[in-house]
């Protein structure tokens, strides 16, 4: 999680991850800082986020992207 | 009160009051047909009656001085054999003439005897003075689609009324003549240029439902005694090229007004046509329409032609005929 | 059957009644019955396009789950006794069938869509190319008649296989509500290009007639026909004038025909939406917005999330990410990183994705040069603020701009106005060169004359509306205007429904005139009032 955080600081470093449950459908992050997260994502934790991931609820807090990198990684 | 009963509550409400305001502003309208408003009705001798290439091409002044009669012109653009019908129906009742003459394109009798265009429809309308002639007009010759439009110009009519603000002065000034251009016109050469570059133009079969429309408007005249003179304006020398089929039109015009007896002048084929119209001031910018120069020379002709006495010999015998005096060599 | 004919306002109020009188559970047969007519008046024999998008899809989506649900039921019952190895290699098998079915479809639609759209561009290219060989051109003899709303339908279906070939949901299984999806009639001529689960929620609820629904969706219609009859209607006769003989008019007058033509374009398409939202909110159903006040953006990029907004969602969801978050993509950007730095390595796969968007987008929106050319300038922007972001910054900081100052914020805003409306003319002229010449007429023409009619062309019959006709398009677009303002805090008919029923009543009765009479002269004489949006 810790490492989650990190990526998202790097991103945006002004928003409060612990608090924000609205990242996505509240505007916080553009189309550029997703895709920019996503391929970080990808890259730090050694998984592929496809197409079928991408919901608003699986990114609109920092728990919600934990428990879906969790997910893919149980998958693969 | 319940959504739905509230609903149709205020939805007829809104459309009372939307037809009190309506019914007001249509009585409010004149719809006078043009012989009337130019204060000819009862006085005239000549009706002329067609479609655009005749509102714009017979000028009633200059044919009531060479004719030495009071004229007055009924064509509207898109009118169809129906709404002539109709017209001249009101017009003979109250008006019998010596003669009426009809313009006849090759593409008006292709066309469909019923007037689908919105404009078309309100200038027959606004010259029915009867609003149940007008009604019956709306509900049996007009598309449904252009109601919309008669309405919408029936209302500002009635807005202008009220204001003074009379419309078709020019129409009622000029007895039914609207100049195409609305000042002279002279075609430049680029546009000259540009419309000879134009595809090749043909029409269809004449419709039998075109065909019967025209029948009825000549047993119509015949049944009030007129002198029935069916007539083809001149179309530019440069567009007649790019139509086909115009000797077959020819036949079959002069074997239809054999058949009932009436008289058929096919203006593109006047001997004088080179002389008197040429293509760049004779017809502004519509290849097939007269500007006022053209207008005022084409009704001289057409006055001075049908009471001379060798007419017929006025007229070349086919346009294969024409076509070897023509300047205009298609490529 | 045109939006703005009384034969449509018939069908509207006769669908209506039916709807809310029959029993519930059959609106939603009314709405496809009601569909399958509208299309049908355009055209019957173009329905078979929208049946075969519409049955390929059904049986694609159903097969694709039947593959899910196997797939899942033989893992289930083989949990025990499959290796690892086993389970991946059966996953992998399933999903290249799955994405077999999938394509097909796909390449169907993609295929029925191109070949009505790019056939004769496509064939023109290649006579170039032949014509610079001296070989004899292909002749173009095929006549295609483009089906009504293709483009629209299309990637609304697409992105129904796609949602399901993803497993966001499962397929629906009735054909018929598959078929009002496809063909739903207040969308299908110029969108939004809805979402399957947004739209079939909406669509296949029960709906109760509320007074509120009925009244508001009817202030939204009678304030889109307002929009589009008189404002984009009349200014389309002026702007028609300017574009065709532009050379003859001063660079002023260009400058504003070009002005013109955004707020006719804006209230074209936005009045249609006005109409279709309203008309749907009568029947208890929401569409997606397509607009959020567009011409008050501050950048490009920003323009094109609140001008419609469908297609931006579209292809944001179905190509941009894709092709960002694609294997290929993030190696490829990690090589640049090596070379560019971090910042640049990010944007790589924005760019490489923002690339194809918009010469997808240009396409989508036209068969020619000048529309692919006018996706790649809206692209060309925004790329480029995205690789100027640090260098706008430092810029920003040094000359102590605040992000937050109303002065700044209307700098950005009439910035945007001004790229975005220069953009938009490229195709609108005639040809490419013809958009080219028109932008830079409106620079080098200056040329002085004592005639301020020469400076601003009037208008007149020489511009084929005349005063009275363009002083209402101006009271038109300043109610826009107005509007927009007001609805940065509550919808305006939030704001309009607080005034007393005296106000109220006058007001919707006056503008229901005006509409019906000067809208509709308005309409006839800009040639039956056909909307821009409804060519795809």
């Amino acid at each position: 999680m810790d490492e989650l955080l990190e990526i998202l600081e790097e991103i945006n470093p002004y928003i409060d991850y612990s608090t924000e449950k609205n990242l996505i459908d509240g505007k916080c992050l553009d189309s550029l800082s997703i895709l920019t997260l996503i391929t970080n994502i990808c890259d730090a934790f050694d998984i592929e986020i496809g197409p079928k991931w991408m919901r608003n609820e699986n990114f609109n807090s920092v728990e919600a992207m934990w428990e879906m990198i969790q997910t893919i990684q149980e998958e693969e | 009160m319940r959504s739905s009963k509230k609903a149709i509550a205020v939805t007829a409400g809104l459309l009372a009051v939307l037809l009190v305001l309506s019914l007001f502003l249509s009585g409010q309208s004149v719809h006078v047909s043009t012989l009337e408003a130019s204060g000819q009705a009862g006085r005239s001798d000549l009706l002329i009656v067609g479609a655009s290439q005749a509102e714009c091409a017979f000028v009633p002044a200059v044919l009531d001085e060479e004719l030495g009669c009071v004229s007055c012109n009924l064509a509207i653009s898109a009118m169809t054999n129906d709404d002539k019908y109709l017209i001249l129906e009101g017009e003979l009742a109250r008006n019998p003439v010596q003669t009426v003459v009809i313009e006849v394109s090759y593409n008006a009798m292709a066309r469909s005897n019923k007037n689908d265009l919105a404009d078309g429809n309100y200038a027959v309308y606004d010259q029915l003075s009867s609003a149940r002639d007008r009604w019956d007009y709306l509900i049996h010759h007009t598309p449904f689609d252009n109601w919309l439009y008669v309405y919408a110009k029936d209302m500002v009519s009635g807005l202008r009324s009220m204001l003074s603000m009379p419309e078709n002065t020019a129409r009622v000034e000029n007895r039914g003549y609207i100049a195409w251009e609305p000042r002279d016109y002279t075609l430049s050469p680029e546009d000259a240029a540009r419309q000879h570059q134009s595809l090749v133009y043909s029409t269809g079969d004449y419709l039998d439902s075109t065909i019967e429309g025209m029948d009825q408007i000549v047993s119509l005249c015949k049944s009030y005694g007129a002198r029935v003179i069916v007539a083809v304006v001149p179309i530019s020398d440069g567009f007649l090229w790019r139509y086909q089929g115009m000797d077959q039109f020819r036949q079959w015009l002069k074997a239809f007004c054999e058949e009932r007896q009436i008289e058929c002048y096919d203006f593109n084929l006047h001997r004088q046509r080179y002389a008197l119209f040429s293509d760049a001031v004779s017809y502004g910018s519509s290849e097939d329409h007269m500007s006022e120069t053209g207008a005022r020379a084409f009704s001289d002709l057409f006055a001075r032609t049908i009471d001379a006495p060798d007419r017929d010999a006025q007229f070349y015998g086919s346009y294969e005929e024409l076509l070897e005096d023509s300047p205009y060599r298609p490529q | 059957m045109s939006i703005t004919s009384l034969t449509f306002f018939l069908f509207a109020a006769v669908t209506l009644v039916v709807y809310y009188c029959l029993p519930k559970k059959w609106q939603w047969y009314v709405l496809l019955a009601a569909s399958l007519v509208f299309y049908c008046a355009g055209g019957a024999k173009s329905v078979i396009y929208v049946l075969i998008t519409a049955t390929v899809i059904y049986f694609a989506t159903l097969g694709m789950q039947r593959i899910s649900d196997a797939q899942r039921e033989y893992l289930k019952q083989n949990k025990a006794v499959l290796s690892r190895e086993e389970k991946s290699a059966y996953k992998a098998r399933q999903k290249k069938k799955r994405k077999a079915m999938m394509l097909a479809a796909l390449l169907v639609n993609l295929a029925i869509l191109c070949t009505f759209k790019y056939f004769h561009f496509a064939l023109a290219q290649i006579n170039h190319l032949i014509r610079a060989v001296g070989a004899r051109e292909i002749q173009d003899t095929v006549n295609l008649i483009v089906p009504l709303g293709i483009s629209f339908y299309t990637f609304q279906s697409i992105g129904y296989l796609l949602d399901v070939y993803w497993e966001f949901y499962k397929p629906e299984r009735n054909y018929g509500k598959v078929l009002l999806f496809v063909s739903f009639f207040p969308q299908i001529t110029q969108g939004p290009i809805s979402n399957f689960e947004q739209l079939s929620a909406e669509l296949f609820t029960e709906h109760t007639f509320t007074y509120r629904n009925y009244a508001w969706g009817f202030q939204r219609m009678l304030w889109g026909f307002a929009k589009k009859m008189i404002v984009a209607n009349i200014l389309s006769v002026y702007v028609g004038r300017i574009f065709e003989g532009f050379q003859d008019h001063s660079g002023i007058t260009a400058l504003f025909g070009m002005f013109c033509y955004s707020v006719q374009i804006y209230a074209d398409f936005s009045g249609y939406m006005d109409i279709m939202c309203g008309y749907c909110e009568m029947l208890g159903i929401r569409l997606t917005e397509n607009f959020d006040r567009p011409y008050f953006s501050k950048s490009v990029a920003e323009y094109w999330r609140r001008w419609h907004i469908s297609l931006g969602t579209w292809f944001k969801k179905y190509v941009y990410y894709p092709i960002g978050m694609s294997g290929w993509s993030r190696r490829l950007a990690k090589q640049c990183g090596k070379k560019l730095g971090k910042y640049f390595a990010d944007t790589i796969p924005a760019t490489i994705a923002l690339v194809v968007v918009w010469f997808a987008t240009g396409l989508w929106h036209g068969a020619s040069w000048s529309y692919i050319l006018w996706g790649g300038v809206n692209g060309f922007f925004i790329i480029l603020t995205l690789w100027l972001e640090p260098v706008y910054s430092k810029v920003k900081t040094a000359l102590r701009i605040r992000e937050s100052s109303r002065l700044w914020a209307a700098f950005q805003t009439i910035r945007t106005f001004l790229l975005v409306t220069f953009i938009k003319v490229l195709p609108e002229v005639g040809t490419l060169s013809d958009g080219l010449r028109l932008w830079k007429h409106v620079f080098v023409n200056h040329e002085l004359r004592f005639d301020f009619r020469w400076i601003v062309a009037f208008p007149g019959s020489e511009m084929g509306v005349s005063y009275l006709f363009f002083l209402l398009a101006a009271a038109g677009t300043a109610a826009m205007f107005v509007a927009s303002l007001l609805q940065r805090k509550k919808p305006v008919r939030a704001y309009f429904n607080e005034l007393p029923a005296a106000v109220r009543i006058p007001l919707v009765c006056g503008l229901l005139f005006v509409v019906l009479t000067l809208g509709t002269l308005a309409t006839f004489k800009s040639g039956n009032g056909g909307f821009l949006y409804a060519q795809f």
